[in-house]
């Protein structure tokens, strides 16, 4: 193996190369071959994607996890839905109170004068 | 504002565990080294400030545990654990076994070097810092992985999968 295909190594991960040297290389058909590879072995690894078991978050120290930290600030679920239900019939109540008409109430005062307006001749439709 | 152990921990929990699996070659061990970790982190946030090394500095943390680790066992090189992989399916399995079996067979220090390449995404400068050498050494180990990597995974079924997968993903 020659040892100036380590230049198709380092072009792989950006490194600063010499042209010279990367340009001989990828001349060589063994070289071609090796770069090919090369990215094959890169892509076999990037389908590397194993994590840790579940067990694992049940062992980590609850100050680690950002679930942890939220869980004790919130409410229990049946009291936020509890909550939610009282504050929808709350405001429900309130609609109805304010459309609601009552009937003992003054009805709006009559009017002491009416404008008209003609159309083409106070205002351009 | 600071950067909270939850935050580092959500970030880079599981980078630090795949570094953690490739260089020791158990789940249960990587498991509990990466907790180490962490806990770590949490007892002594305040001696860190760097934002952007985070990564850096855990890796440099998780290294230091597993060296002190194989230092008290005295371990063996890591051997292929079909336990890792026993939960994907079996194209990938075969995939996954490959490259494990074929990382394991590494010298420890390419290994390492192409780990923290591949898998942490640092750059020569910072896995010299990391393994406490040159970024040249660095740059001649990963490609010594490489080729032997290169090697072992040109078995005719997982180059044609290697391929496959490439092009999906």
């Amino acid at each position: 193996m020659r040892e100036d295909f380590e230049v198709l190594s380092a072009v792989l991960d950006g490194d600063a190369v010499d042209i010279g040297q990367l340009a001989a290389a990828l001349d060589d058909p063994e070289g071609r071959r090796v770069f090919v590879d090369f990215v094959k072995v890169r892509q076999a690894t990037a389908n590397d994607d194993i994590a840790p078991r579940g067990e694992f978050y049940d062992r980590v120290p609850g100050d680690l996890t950002l679930r942890a930290r939220t869980k004790g600030r919130s409410l229990p679920y049946p009291l936020a839905a509890a909550a939610i239900l009282l504050a929808m019939l709350f405001g429900s109540m309130l609609d109805l109170n304010v459309s609601r008409q009552d009937p003992s109430a003054p009805g709006p005062p009559e009017p002491t004068r009416v404008l008209r307006f003609e159309p083409g001749v106070d205002w351009q439709p | 504002m600071a950067t909270t152990p939850a935050e580092l921990f959500e970030r880079h929990h599981v980078a630090i565990y795949r570094y953690l699996l490739r260089m020791t070659g158990s789940r249960e061990t990587a498991e509990e080294l990466t907790q180490d970790v962490f806990v770590r982190v949490l007892k002594g946030l305040e001696l860190y400030q760097e934002r952007d090394r985070e990564r850096a500095w855990l890796f440099r943390i998780a290294r230091n545990l597993r060296c002190d680790l194989a230092r008290r066992w005295q371990r063996q090189p890591p051997s292929a654990s079909l336990e890792n992989v026993e939960a994907l399916e079996p194209q990938r399995q075969e995939l996954q076994l490959s490259l494990t079996r074929a990382l394991a067979a590494l010298a420890e220090d390419d290994r390492e070097a192409f780990v923290l390449g591949e898998i942490g995404g640092f750059s020569y400068e910072e896995i010299g810092v990391i393994c406490e050498t040159t970024p040249a050494a660095i740059r001649s180990r990963i490609y010594r992985a490489r080729l032997a990597l290169r090697r072992t995974l040109e078995a005719p079924a997982v180059r044609e999968r290697s391929f496959v997968r490439g092009t999906h993903a």
